[in-house]
């Protein structure tokens, strides 16, 4: 019986626009028979999704917004804001926590505000950038 | 730009929400004057109409009895029919000439501004700020 050789190789799976779907080791004769969207990769790192993207042939360090908070406490009045500055025009804005908003930023400083007390998450989304994070403490 | 928080499904809700909120912060602050004991409280304001309406005009002692209240007291006390008056009022002054109808601007102020608000978080802001305003009486 002929031995077939198995190469198993660290890629990445990604669309159309660079966004890496997952990475896995695999047999990447079977990649290239079926025609798939991947690249070859030094290790598997299940989060390179997070931190990577593919450019022209490459993987890529994910661009960074540069985000800064005025505060992480804030008071729940419906007053009292929190500003968060440096989130890209056109980055998906979402806010998970007691009460949830979403919105679509237009490039200016964001100015939050809180009508109930709890623990909030400030998520912005614009793909290549890196995803950002915000925690807020309303009281 | 801004990004208001809050529970509410639309502009409505939360109006009613606000008015209901300034109502019930009005209240707290008139609770911390003026008693809840039943009848105690109309108690107290027919006591200050009429020692408020025989100083208005003038103490008119010799006319004492058209003053059931200030003639109460009065007789209760011993003194003058002015003294008694004047007693009432001082207890009743502050509450009827500076807190209560500080508290009642506020209230009626505040939802008065409710009227053009446009916006959930406007309505959020106005009550809030009537809440703290009250909160300081």
């Amino acid at each position: 019986m002929e031995e077939i050789a198995i190469e198993m190789k660290a890629v990445v799976f990604y669309d159309a626009t660079g966004r890496i779907s997952s990475c896995a080791k695999l047999d990447t004769r079977s990649l290239a028979a079926a025609g798939a969207n991947y690249l070859e990769v030094d290790e598997v790192v299940p989060t390179y999704d997070a931190t990577h993207y593919v450019k022209k042939g490459a993987l890529t360090e994910r661009p960074r917004m540069n985000v800064t908070t005025s505060s992480a406490t804030v008071t729940a009045n419906g007053v009292s804001e929190v500003t968060v500055t440096g989130i890209q025009k056109g980055a998906q804005v979402m806010v998970i926590g007691p009460q949830a908003a979403h919105g679509t930023a237009n490039g200016e400083d964001i100015h939050f505000t809180f009508a109930t007390a709890g623990e909030y998450l400030i998520v912005a989304r614009l793909f290549p950038f890196a995803d950002v994070e915000v925690k807020v403490n309303a009281v | 730009m801004r990004f208001d928080v809050h529970p509410f499904k639309d502009l409505t809700e939360a109006l009613e929400w606000a008015r209901n909120e300034i109502d019930q912060a009005a209240g707290a602050a008139r609770a911390r004057y003026i008693t809840i004991v039943p009848g105690q409280d109309a108690t107290y304001q027919a006591k200050y109409a009429d020692a408020l309406a025989f100083s208005r005009a003038g103490y008119p002692e010799e006319k004492v009895a058209d003053y059931p209240w200030v003639n109460a007291e009065k007789s209760a006390l011993g003194g003058t029919a002015r003294a008694a008056a004047d007693s009432i009022r001082s207890s009743g002054d502050p509450w009827n000439m500076v807190v209560g109808p500080s508290i009642e601007q506020i209230r009626i102020g505040s939802k008065n501004e409710l009227l053009s608000a446009d916006a959930i978080g406007d309505a959020v802001r106005i009550a809030a700020e009537a809440r703290a305003a009250l909160g300081r009486i």
